[in-house]
């Protein structure tokens, strides 16, 4: 039996490694993808006052700080029995819209949809990545994706702090109002933020992906990048995509509402799953059980994040991605849409919300509301509480204890990569059973193995920061006997 | 002065990299901390930050000198590596799940024409004791002051000689 490891090597959120079996004919057997994570957090945070989390939860993570700064938030508004006031809960909304900006356009660009299908899937790997893309698209329009993340970037630090670790949320509000100024600032950025996902959809989805024959059989391919699974995502009280409050709606592969379940309620809906080779556990729907890797509506398997949130969704709460919402599926020939690399697209849709949403609080004449925090009285102290939101990558719950004194005593997290982590396992495995075929193996369809998991933008394997630079992708091939025949760095 | 790195016209950063809540992955932190402690003059920014990809971009442009003082894994903790930018050329191309590279972020700045360092100088600092905890491992820590010295005296001329006219 030959082995076959892609192996990315990083030391901070954890790495992660796909393994590929193939029998003695060299078809693939099997395979693993194991993420090794830095574990210990939770102890970590014990003993330590409640109300520091939302500060120091931004720490277990570079990518996605402000998605566990907002669920932390949420979960100290109910250890203290606290609501926030209306501009409170708007201004974490809109810095984390805005954070939602960021990722969604950095992957899009830089390493998801736009490396592989701009400069193609196997395209020369010196080329599959940004100065590709720049190189494909050309220079203004490279400007332009620079320009308009930064923009994110912009409302994110006017509001946080400081984009990347934000020191803004915290129990009962956020913790200094919005200026006029800055109001208005953050009114033309977001504007140009909506021509620029527009643009992104019209231009780079429709034109350059959809309307490639090549690309467009990858994408519908259901021998590759295909699953039928159930779908979570939180909903508002329209069931519409919402990513910092509502209830969580899951829904079958024939898109029929499974359950509805507010994030207090999540542990009479969630159990995770263990797997001897793996440190990170893998949610299922309690009522449905864990039934293996398996797809199909007795699975309790389910995926989340942008294509998981828009086959759970009824719509999109702006109207330019509701638009593109319909667009997506009626394209895709109804819902919900079970083609794993549409979650790029989809992205692409949720952007666009983002983009949509701060614009829209950027003009709500509350945000600049001076009350943006209620005080926690004693009296209403609670001591546990559960914040759940949408991060990026997926839905994220956050659930703390602490005692009389406000000292944490436990604490529970389900992290957003964590719900795809089934799905992600299984469409490395179709791909792999897929794409390799008597032992043929080379870069491209490497790439392409790759390109199942990389359409659910995980983040376990990003690291905060990387020296020399970032993580190194190895290869390793053994033959039957356990050794090694080759090694590919790239 | 003729040891300066640069004049003390430009703008220089000195930035140290890592997460102060991951044990010896903060020494970059710990050491450029220390080092603004020392400074006594003006002229230099020193920062920290848990930062990659597209956010060094941010951090980078618009100086002219930038060191930046990292962790890097290896098996002698405190080992000091003196790097450039050049000396990450192999890793221009690649890319992680969700972010660039440091070499990557630096040529897309200079690509796209935004004001990129003139000079980069890294220090990579191997650690091997990385787990959430908010100090250093107490070797690290022991040997935190001759770190700093040793960096500050390969800088050369534009640490030590702000600090001789002070």
């Amino acid at each position: 039996m030959k082995e076959i490891r892609i192996e990315p090597v990083t030391r901070l959120e954890g790495h992660a490694k796909i393994v590929i079996f193939l029998d003695d004919k060299g078809n693939v057997d099997d395979t693993y993808f194991q993420i090794v994570e830095l574990r210990g957090f939770e102890e970590f945070c014990k003993g330590r006052p409640v109300e520091e989390l939302p500060r120091i939860l931004t720490r277990l993570c570079g990518v996605c700080p402000w998605a566990h700064h907002i669920a932390s938030a949420k979960a100290t508004d109910g250890v203290f029995g606290v609501e926030p006031p209306p501009a409170g809960k708007k201004l974490r909304e809109m810095g984390y819209c805005a954070h939602f900006l960021e990722s969604h356009l950095e992957h899009f660009y830089a390493l998801g949809p736009a490396p592989d299908f701009i400069v193609g899937p196997k395209a020369d790997p010196k080329k599959r990545n940004i100065f590709g893309v720049i190189e494909k698209v050309g220079m203004d329009i490279g400007m332009t994706v620079i320009k308009n993340r930064a923009y994110a970037v912009k409302i994110e630090d006017m509001l946080g702090g400081k984009s990347t670790h934000p020191v803004y949320a915290i129990p009962g509000g956020v913790s200094h109002p919005l200026k006029e100024e800055d109001r208005k600032e953050i009114e033309k950025m977001a504007q140009e933020l909506v021509d620029f996902c527009c643009f992104t959809l019209d231009e780079v989805v429709d034109k350059i992906i959809l309307q490639n024959k090549e690309y467009l059989d990858l994408i519908m391919s259901k021998e590759i990048y295909y699953h039928e699974t159930n779908y979570i995502g939180l909903v508002d009280d329209r069931n519409r995509v919402n990513f910092y409050e509502g209830e969580f709606r899951v829904v079958d592969p024939e898109g029929k509402e499974i359950v509805k379940f507010k994030p207090e309620d999540y542990l009479d809906h969630i159990r995770e799953h263990v797997e001897p080779w793996s440190y990170l556990k893998f949610p299922y729907l309690k009522d449905i059980g864990w039934k293996g890797f398996v797809e199909g509506k007795d699975s309790g398997i389910m995926r989340a994040a942008p294509l998981g949130r828009l086959n759970a969704a009824d719509g999109m709460a702006t109207p330019k991605a509701q638009e593109a919402y319909e667009k997506f599926f009626e394209f895709m020939g109804g819902k919900p849409v079970h083609n794993t690399l549409t979650f790029h697209w989809a992205r692409a849709i949720e952007a666009l919300y983002a983009a949509e949403r701060v614009l829209e609080l950027a003009r709500d004449p509350e945000i600049t509301d001076p009350n943006v925090r209620a005080i926690p009285h004693p009296e209403n102290y609670r001591g546990e509480g559960i914040g759940g939101v949408e991060a990026p990558r997926g839905s994220l719950i956050h659930h703390y204890r602490a005692d009389e004194n406000g000292i944490v005593t436990e604490l529970n997290l389900i992290v957003a990569t964590a719900f795809n982590y089934a799905g992600m396992h299984m469409s490395i495995n179709r791909a792999a059973k897929a794409l390799i075929k008597n032992g043929k193996v080379d870069e491209g369809i490497l790439n392409m193995v790759e390109m199942a998991f990389r359409a659910y933008d995980p983040c376990f394997s990003c690291a905060t920061h990387t020296l020399p630079g970032t993580m190194p992708i190895r290869i390793e091939i053994y033959d039957h006997h356990g050794e090694l025949l080759e090694v590919i760095s790239r | 002065m003729e040891n300066c790195l640069r004049s003390f016209q430009d703008r220089v950063l000195v930035f140290g990299l890592g997460n102060p809540i991951l044990g010896d992955d903060g020494v970059g932190i710990r050491v450029v901390e220390e080092m603004k402690k020392r400074w006594k003059g003006e002229g230099v920014v020193f920062e920290t930050g848990s930062v990659g990809g597209l956010k060094i971009l941010d951090v980078l442009s618009g100086y002219d000198v930038v060191v930046i003082v990292d962790a890097m894994a290896g098996e002698n903790p405190g080992r000091i590596h003196v790097l450039s930018p050049d000396d990450l050329e192999g890793t221009i191309h690649l890319t992680s799940p969700h972010t660039i590279s440091l070499r990557g972020a630096i040529e897309l700045g200079k690509k796209l024409g935004y004001k990129m360092p003139e000079v980069i100088r890294i220090y990579g600092i191997e650690v091997n004791d990385i787990r959430w905890r908010e100090s250093l491992s107490r070797e690290l820590e022991e040997r935190l002051p001759q770190i700093v010295d040793e960096i500050i005296k390969d800088m050369g001329g534009l640490y030590a000689c702000k600090c001789e006219e002070t």
